[in-house]
């Protein structure tokens, strides 16, 4: 049985201008222990389906609906608060983007992480949680850990701020842990630090991972497999190095061209012509045709079905099947 | 710290330096004098005797200096009005009913606020936040005095539940006490109402959802404890505003409380009085202010504990 089962989930958030459909039509599976990235620029959807999966967005204004949405054996379309706030950290841990904020600026981190422990643990009494708190920052490779215990957010940089909050969501050895853009809001020279640790630390618990990111740099050093998604749809799915040798969708490769380092003829970076599509009138068809240099009339008409090149590998694309 | 405090009070005492130097002359500039002929027919030697008594007869600035000397001895003087006792001692006896109404409309307007400003904010967008709205505007916006003889025609003429005015009984004290009550209810609603939405839209209470708190645990204790700053420190002054005693309050409900003196010592040419009450009250607001400053500061760990150390 996989860790987290997705079946045609679809998100979207009502608005003024209309209905903002943010995810359309995904489905998913993440077995345990395995580590999968999504990629996808900004406003494809990647971060809204796990928000959606652990129901953390405001509902309304987020309506989601999913023919199967289940987190190990929980049904989460049907389970009430109080199943889905044990699951939350529990099974299944995340940690942000931006970890300046990520923080309550009113509470000290041993606060933080020990109210996490005794959460899920309530029987953990205060200074053992306490205990745990300091290995946990230890693990992290925070060398001050007694230290940092008491300070509060502010007086730690980004980057401790990172590692603290990877020590939290690891303090109730979560099954699977949710990165959504860690590295992102962090100096170049930290990130990879930071990504290093979150993947000597899955293969050291031997937990699952999902990697969400914009940046296929991140997904090469730390997943086995890929989900690219475009337009709140996935366009392809393939483990990490079919991605990059063997790229089917002409979405993937135009990512792929992107990457900096890929300087086209005129020793300028490669861009994907035009803008992500308004989530509020998606494209008919392929969301992704109004900037696809191999487009057909059928494109724009019927959405692509699944198209399998390998034992792991689909995409959906017309054209190129 | 303790340097900041000490600046602060120095620039307190600037302060309540300058207030009086102003005090002391517009009062004297306001024409006419505590023993003008159309209120008192006194001869003119009795009027002579009383000016050369109370040393008005004196230069200005002989008498501000006087009178300071006085006030660094905590020496107010004695009112004119009733000139068998010390302005201390009239203060004395006329603070308690304000203070007691003040202090408990602000017992109840407070709680009240907050716990509307929170259902407000919680329910966001709702007939309960619209509700919670309206009620907070109209508290604000209505004159208290509009308010106070709205709760006598109700209370006290139409259902006769409870005396119209009077001070005595504690049975006489509920409708001024609602009457004080409205504006710290309808601005701890404003400002809770936002503090709490403005906490609730941080990114870590999401953080805090997907560590598995409860949303009990997250709101009383992460959102409501980001909110509390701006609503601990507005509270001071706002008592301050409301022990010092509400003149159209304590008109409405003829309670015998400090308000009444502002008007009767500014009517009568109450010089002393007049003085004593307006330093109390720059005092108390200096302070007041004062330990709204330090208790932020103690509150907001950004500001206690100072700097990044890493």
């Amino acid at each position: 049985m996989p860790l987290i089962d997705i079946q045609n989930l679809n998100v979207s958030f009502s608005q003024h201008e209309g209905l903002l459909q943010a995810v359309r039509g995904i489905s998913l599976q993440v077995e345990a222990g395995e580590s999968v990235g999504i990629v996808g620029e900004s406003g494809s959807g990647k971060s809204v389906t796990f928000m959606a999966a652990l129901r953390l967005l405001r509902e309304p204004p987020a309506i989601v609906t999913a023919d199967r949405l289940n987190i190990t054996d929980i049904d989460i379309m049907s389970a009430d608060k109080k199943k889905l706030s044990s699951l939350r950290g529990r099974v299944v841990a995340m940690i942000f983007q931006d970890p300046m904020t990520a923080f309550d600026p009113v509470f000290t981190i041993a606060h933080q992480i020990i109210e996490t422990i005794r959460t899920h643990r309530p029987r953990t009494s205060k200074s053992e949680a306490r205990t745990e708190a300091r290995e946990l920052l230890l693990r992290v490779e925070i060398k001050n850990a007694a230290d940092v215990l008491n300070y509060y957010p502010h007086q730690l940089s980004g980057g401790m701020l990172q590692r603290a909050m990877i020590a939290m969501a690891l303090s109730c050895r979560p099954q699977i842990l949710i990165a959504d853009e860690p590295t992102t809001a962090l100096d170049v020279t930290i990130q990879a630090q930071i990504l290093q640790l979150i993947k000597q630390l899955q293969i050291e618990l031997d937990m699952g991972l999902i990697m969400i990111t914009h940046d296929l740099g991140v997904i090469a050093e730390t997943v086995d497999r890929v989900l690219v998604m475009y337009g709140g749809r996935i366009m392809e799915q393939a483990p990490v190095q079919e991605i990059f040798d063997n790229p089917k969708h002409p979405y993937t490769s135009a990512l792929l061209q992107s990457m900096s380092g890929n300087l086209n003829k005129d020793g300028r970076l490669t861009e994907i012509k035009g803008t992500s599509p308004n989530p509020i009138t998606p494209p008919s068809g392929c969301p992704f045709h109004p900037r696809c240099s191999i487009a057909q009339p059928k494109c724009a008409t019927s959405s692509p079905e699944v198209s399998q090149v390998g034992p792991d590998h689909t995409f959906n694309c017309w054209e190129v099947s | 710290m303790i340097m900041y405090i000490l600046r602060r009070l120095v620039s307190i005492m600037v302060t309540f330096l300058i207030v009086s130097v102003i005090i002391f002359l517009m009062m004297h500039a306001i024409p006419g004098g505590p023993f003008d002929a159309q209120d008192m027919p006194l001869s003119e030697a009795v009027r002579a005797k009383l000016m050369a008594r109370l040393g008005l007869d004196q230069p200005l600035h002989i008498q501000y200096f006087k009178y300071m000397w006085g006030v660094l001895h905590l020496d107010f003087g004695v009112p004119y009005q009733s000139p068998g006792e010390t302005v201390l001692q009239l203060l004395s006896r006329a603070w308690p009913p304000s203070l007691i109404l003040g202090g408990l409309g602000m017992l109840i307007g407070v709680p009240t606020g907050i716990l509307l400003g929170m259902a407000a904010a919680l329910k966001r967008n709702t007939w309960i936040d619209y509700l919670a709205s309206a009620v907070a505007t109209l508290g604000l916006t209505i004159p208290v005095f509009v308010i106070s003889m709205m709760l006598i025609l109700v209370f006290a003429v139409w259902l006769g539940w409870l005396p119209a005015s009077g001070w005595g009984e504690p049975k006489k004290w509920i409708l001024p006490i609602i009457a004080y009550a409205a504006i710290p209810m309808a601005t701890y609603a404003r400002y809770t109402r936002s503090a709490m939405l403005d906490s609730l839209n941080k990114p870590f209470v999401t953080v805090l959802r997907a560590k598995g708190l409860s949303e009990r645990r997250i709101i009383f204790q992460h959102v409501l404890r980001n909110s509390s700053i701006p609503m601990v420190t507005v509270f001071l002054p706002m008592f301050i505003g409301t022990a010092t005693g509400s003149i159209f309050v304590e008109a409405m409900f003829r309670v015998p409380g400090l308000g009444a003196y502002f008007v009767t010592s500014i009517e009568t040419r109450d010089y002393p009085l007049e003085m004593a009450l307006i330093l109390m009250i720059t005092m108390a607001f200096s302070l007041a202010y004062l330990i709204s400053d330090i208790l932020y500061a103690w509150l907001n760990p950004r500001i206690r504990v100072g700097g990044t150390q890493e």
